[in-house]
């Protein structure tokens, strides 16, 4: 067998022709350094997705239907870079990769890792604090850059590992957050019941509907929903799931056509920012009344 | 940061996957496996239809030349641009794909996993032509419907600077948080 040169295979072998090469006079910076500087700017006002995402890159979200099955939504740099928009409208938000596990070579780099999210209502203050994994595959042009990445938040029935979220990063993490400390935080994530639905009352955080809060109001008034329990209208239940999906919980006192009408109203909720209890996404039980 | 040994990866010694006949999607080593048996088929028609049963909608392949280590050329795309991008080399080559070694991280519905594999080509016109040479291979996968779908699928070539053997060494990174 006659062996040439490595690259000179790899150009045929792709059959991509002749390509403009990139040659990086200066010690580039790592790809962990473009890590961290993607997770602060994209909690950050006017993010600007081109400056870190490959042309092609994709997003991809894993998020859950109300049977529990996963289902991935896709988003492009610039319909990434719309929620972060509207994530910094309505939240101070905090991100960071806690462990990351980085492999590359050459000029492609990939880290798999856990990350910490703690969003602030800017109306509330009420706090909200996440765990996700977070996979992305890096490129490195001019500078490295995103070419995937690939978001799956934390699901309460399967708990990361003390690999990828250790005690002693987590105790370092608990003292920036308030009135929390390490001791506190082991004690108070196991205080939570998974498969229970909580009242509002019982949450460190309610759910919340995302956006302007004329598009909750416009909701309700589309469908004649009101939330105040004074108005006399028919009473029915919507379950905030942990991913944030809504489903239709108690109906027993709506009539066929009223149920058909709460249906469609939950089925025309964007999704929800989760109920928060012992820092862990939970189910919430919202009443609402027909008119 | 703080580097520890490594975690969370499972490693398999492969001796080659070729006797695996039966596609289980719901197993992401055999979609590492289809992947690697799509990219052998001879004809545009049948490595579009497998590869495409491979990857979700907007799945994208980035592939890397790399020439020395500060020298590359990179391009991508979706898998259409992959399919027409190389059916011209195709044309005039076939190609094999030994996977060597493996690794994969994963949580609930979200799996990333590496490989190493030795590729050979061979022309079709004579077949006395052949090529060889190591590749590492990314493969990002989100389960859904029952199965893995890939989302993106990166690689890159050994070059002779650095032993590509190193491209699946793990460094483990803590972060310090500020918060």
């Amino acid at each position: 067998m006659k062996h040439l040169h490595f690259h000179i295979a790899l150009i045929a072998s792709l059959g991509l022709g002749m390509m403009p090469a990139v040659s990086l006079a200066q010690t580039p910076s790592t790809s962990v350094q473009a890590i961290d500087a993607f997770y602060l700017a994209s909690a950050r006002a006017n993010f600007d997705p081109k400056a870190f995402f490959t042309p092609d890159a994709h997003c991809q979200v894993v998020n859950y239907t109300a049977d529990g099955k996963s289902k991935i939504i896709s988003l492009t740099q610039d319909e990434f870079s719309a929620q972060v928009d509207t994530l910094v409208k309505m939240f101070d938000v905090e991100q960071q990769p806690v462990v990351v596990l980085s492999r590359y070579y050459g000029h492609l780099a990939t880290a798999y890792m856990s990350v910490y999210t703690r969003l602030i209502d800017k109306k509330s203050g009420d706090t909200l604090r996440l765990r996700s994994i977070q996979a992305v595959q890096m490129i490195q042009q001019t500078d490295w850059k995103i070419a995937s990445l690939v978001i799956q938040n934390e699901v309460s029935t399967f708990p990361f590992s003390e690999e990828l979220w250790p005690q002693e990063l987590s105790a370092e993490l608990a003292l920036g957050i308030g009135e929390s400390n390490a001791e506190d935080t082991t004690e108070t994530m196991s205080l939570y019941d998974p498969s229970k639905v909580y009242n509002i009352d019982e949450l460190q955080v309610a759910p919340e509907y995302p956006g302007d809060p004329s598009l909750y109001t416009s909701l309700l008034s589309a469908f004649n929903v009101t939330t105040d329990g004074d108005a006399q209208g028919a009473p029915f239940t919507v379950v905030i799931e942990e991913d944030g999906f809504a489903r239709l919980g108690y109906v027993g006192d709506l009539s066929g056509a009223q149920i058909e009408r709460a249906t469609s109203f939950v089925k025309s909720m964007l999704i929800w920012y989760p109920g928060v209890k012992s820092d862990a996404s939970v189910k919430t039980k919202l009443v609402f009344y027909l008119l | 940061m703080k580097i520890v040994a490594y975690i969370l990866t499972l490693c398999f010694w492969l001796g080659g996957f070729a006797a695996i006949s039966q596609t289980n999607l719901g197993n992401p080593s055999e979609v590492i496996a289809s992947f690697y048996r799509a990219l052998e088929l001879p004809t545009l028609e049948e490595r579009s239809q497998a590869l495409n049963a491979l990857f979700m909608e907007d799945g994208t392949i980035q592939s890397i030349v790399q020439r020395s280590s500060m020298v590359s050329s990179s391009r991508g795309g979706t898998v259409k641009d992959f399919l027409n991008g190389s059916n011209d080399f195709y044309l005039n080559n076939t190609m094999s794909y030994d996977e060597i070694e493996r690794s994969i991280d994963y949580y609930v519905d979200v799996a990333m996993i590496h490989s190493l594999v030795f590729q050979s080509i061979v022309e079709r016109k004579n077949p006395s032509v052949a090529f060889e040479q190591m590749l590492w291979f990314s493969f990002s996968m989100a389960y859904q419907d029952d199965r893995w779908y890939l989302t993106a699928v990166s690689w890159v070539n050994a070059f002779e600077d650095e032993d590509i053997d190193d491209a699946m060494r793990l460094d483990t990174l803590w972060h310090q948080i500020k918060d």
